[in-house]
């Protein structure tokens, strides 16, 4: 398996992809502080905070992570290299778990490059941010798993579905898909913290109005328009999803409410998925 | 050319894409009047609020439909690259301005068919609430706004796919494009929004922000690509007269004038298809097909 990791972890590093998506990156990190200096006027530089764009990579990991996930290990079904590699002596098994490792080493690679590329400019170009930065390197520690489950996820879909075109369509419109609920899911998540904040002693315990206080939230409180099951999976959306991490990451200036469940979801989807995947992998006749 | 629209929409009507992409959008639709139908009875203001229904409706259908746009066009016209089909088709006798413009006019025929289906599907409602408290004539202008951009859409995407033979590349493309414009649009509103409050409240006397307010010239390249960019457009199906009129108050412009506005915008559009298939067919023209 050494050698397996090895040797995909050379062809990942000196091929395209991997590059191209870093060239991306790397456009993607200065071109929101270039485009935002462009148009600041003179006057007004010590005004702008930057923070946002610093976790833009994490929002956008989804998309990343589909289109290397589908495009590194999706090409080795329709090139028949996993055959080859089976025929090799490589178990199904190591087979998934090196794409596997692969895949995150280079996605962790390209988050952090992100990371710093965009401070550097926020930093050069408008000095100050708001977050401190051992806040932000923790942050992108939970990121980092965030990143890892998310490939994870990509990952089980490329090896059950077992083509390059499929796999990217899929994989895309998921993260699609998963974006547009997490805007959603943030969105009435708040309009339900509002309601409990002008509510008040009503229908929330003095202790947790203290914490929805506090933090702007407060977990497994039911309102009126939000309750029971609905709310439990709106909140577990809302810790999990990677968008939504990001997102709240851009927002608050030190570790967010409930981070230890995010970092317990991450672990969880990744040890889950690659579970799916594996199984049904060794399963699944290669064509 | 006739054979080869008719081969073309043959394979489009028979292949399973269309058919899943048509199923797809038919629940989204039912789903959209489902979900809106089931507001809690406060909200309801008896057949008029299905007019609301009914404009959500189309202006989701239009924003979802960019994105299948993107995959259909990408993953219909691709295959052809891959299974040596246009090379066939040129080794026949056909040209390639004919080739390309086959595809154009199948991915677009297929996007209006679709958009009829749901609209019909969204209209059924009205059968029982009645069309009163509903304007005629901005749901024409946003119906026909519609139509065009599914046009002008389709021919950015069979752009695209023509001339990137590999399909999940055609794929990724298609959808890393689109993701991107909207973003653009996105910004690009949020720019004007905050120059029109900043102007208003210094005008009012009111606290502003200098640095959201831009210099004249910044404001008319901002407003020029706010009705050029079909994204901007997409995102202003829901406001249309409001967009058309330029945010001036709609209840002093007559409505022949709003239909002159979008007819100027139409034939943006229509400049727009012309000089997107011009580029497609040119550089395809000059395309080593392998």
């Amino acid at each position: 398996m050494i050698r397996l990791l090895r040797t995909e972890f050379a062809r990942c590093f000196t091929g395209k992809l991997f590059w191209l998506v870093v060239l991306f990156n790397v456009v993607l990190a200065s071109s929101f502080n270039v485009l935002t200096y462009a148009t600041t006027k003179s006057g007004d530089f010590s005004n702008v905070f930057t923070d946002k764009t610093l976790y833009i990579g994490l929002i956008s990991m989804g998309l990343t992570a589909a289109v290397f996930v589908a495009f590194h290990a999706g090409s080795e079904f329709d090139e028949g290299t996993i055959r080859n590699k089976l025929i090799a002596g490589n178990t199904k098994t190591g087979i998934y778990i090196c794409d596997l490792a692969v895949c995150s080493a280079a996605l962790i690679i390209i988050q952090y490059l992100y990371f710093f590329i965009a401070y550097a400019f926020s930093y050069i170009l408008f000095g100050a941010l708001h977050h401190s930065f051992s806040v932000m390197m923790q942050l992108q520690l939970i990121g980092a798993l965030g990143t890892v489950a998310v490939t994870a996820f990509m990952l089980m879909i490329t090896m059950i579905v077992r083509s390059r075109t499929i796999a990217v369509t899929v994989c895309m419109i998921a993260a699609i898909v998963f974006f547009i609920a997490c805007v959603a899911i943030i969105n009435e998540l708040e309009e339900h913290s509002m309601e409990l904040l002008d509510a008040g002693p009503e229908i929330i315990s003095a202790e947790k109005y203290a914490v929805l206080d506090k933090y702007s939230y407060v977990y497994g409180v039911d309102s009126e328009n939000l309750f029971g099951t609905e709310l439990a999976v709106k909140e577990f959306f809302y810790d999990s999803l990677l968008q939504s991490q990001a997102l709240r990451f851009s927002d608050e200036r030190s570790l967010p409410y409930h981070w230890e469940f995010m970092v317990i979801y991450n672990i969880a989807i990744t040890l889950v998925t690659t579970l799916i995947g594996v199984v049904s992998f060794r399963r699944l006749d290669l064509k | 050319m006739k054979n080869l629209l008719k081969a073309e929409f043959s394979r489009m009507f028979r292949s399973k894409l269309f058919w899943i992409f048509m199923i797809l959008s038919v629940v989204f639709c039912v789903y959209s009047i489902y979900d809106d139908a089931n507001m809690p009875a406060e909200f309801r203001q008896s057949g008029q609020i299905y007019g609301y229904v009914f404009e959500a409706a189309l202006y989701f259908y239009i924003l979802v439909y960019i994105f299948a746009a993107a995959v259909l066009d990408s993953l219909f016209i691709s295959r052809e690259h891959a299974d040596g089909t246009i090379r066939n088709k040129i080794i026949s006798g056909h040209s390639r301005a004919f080739v390309y413009m086959t595809e154009l006019i199948v991915c677009s025929v297929t996007g209006l068919i679709m958009f009829i289906v749901n609209l019909a599907i969204i209209s059924l409602p009205f059968l029982k609430f009645g069309i009163h408290g509903m304007d005629g004539w901005v749901t024409m202008r946003r119906i026909i706004l519609i139509a065009v951009l599914i046009i002008a859409i389709n021919a950015l995407f069979v752009l695209f796919s023509m001339l990137i033979p590999s399909r999940a590349s055609s794929v990724v493309w298609s959808i890393v494009f689109i993701i991107i414009m909207l973003v653009s649009s996105g910004l690009i509103q949020d720019k004007l929004d905050n120059d029109s409050r900043s102007r208003n409240l210094r005008e009012s006397g009111e606290y502003y922000e200098h640095s959201k307010i831009l210099g004249d010239t910044e404001r008319k390249v901002y407003k020029a690509l706010n009705y050029i960019l079909p994204t901007n457009q997409v995102i202003h199906t829901y406001d249309i007269d409001d967009f058309l009129a330029d945010y001036k108050d709609t209840s002093e412009i007559p409505q022949k004038k709003l239909n002159i506005y979008l007819a100027g915008l139409c034939l943006l559009d229509a400049v727009t298809f012309v000089l997107v298939t011009a580029a497609g067919i040119t550089i395809f023209r000059k395309k080593d097909l392998k």
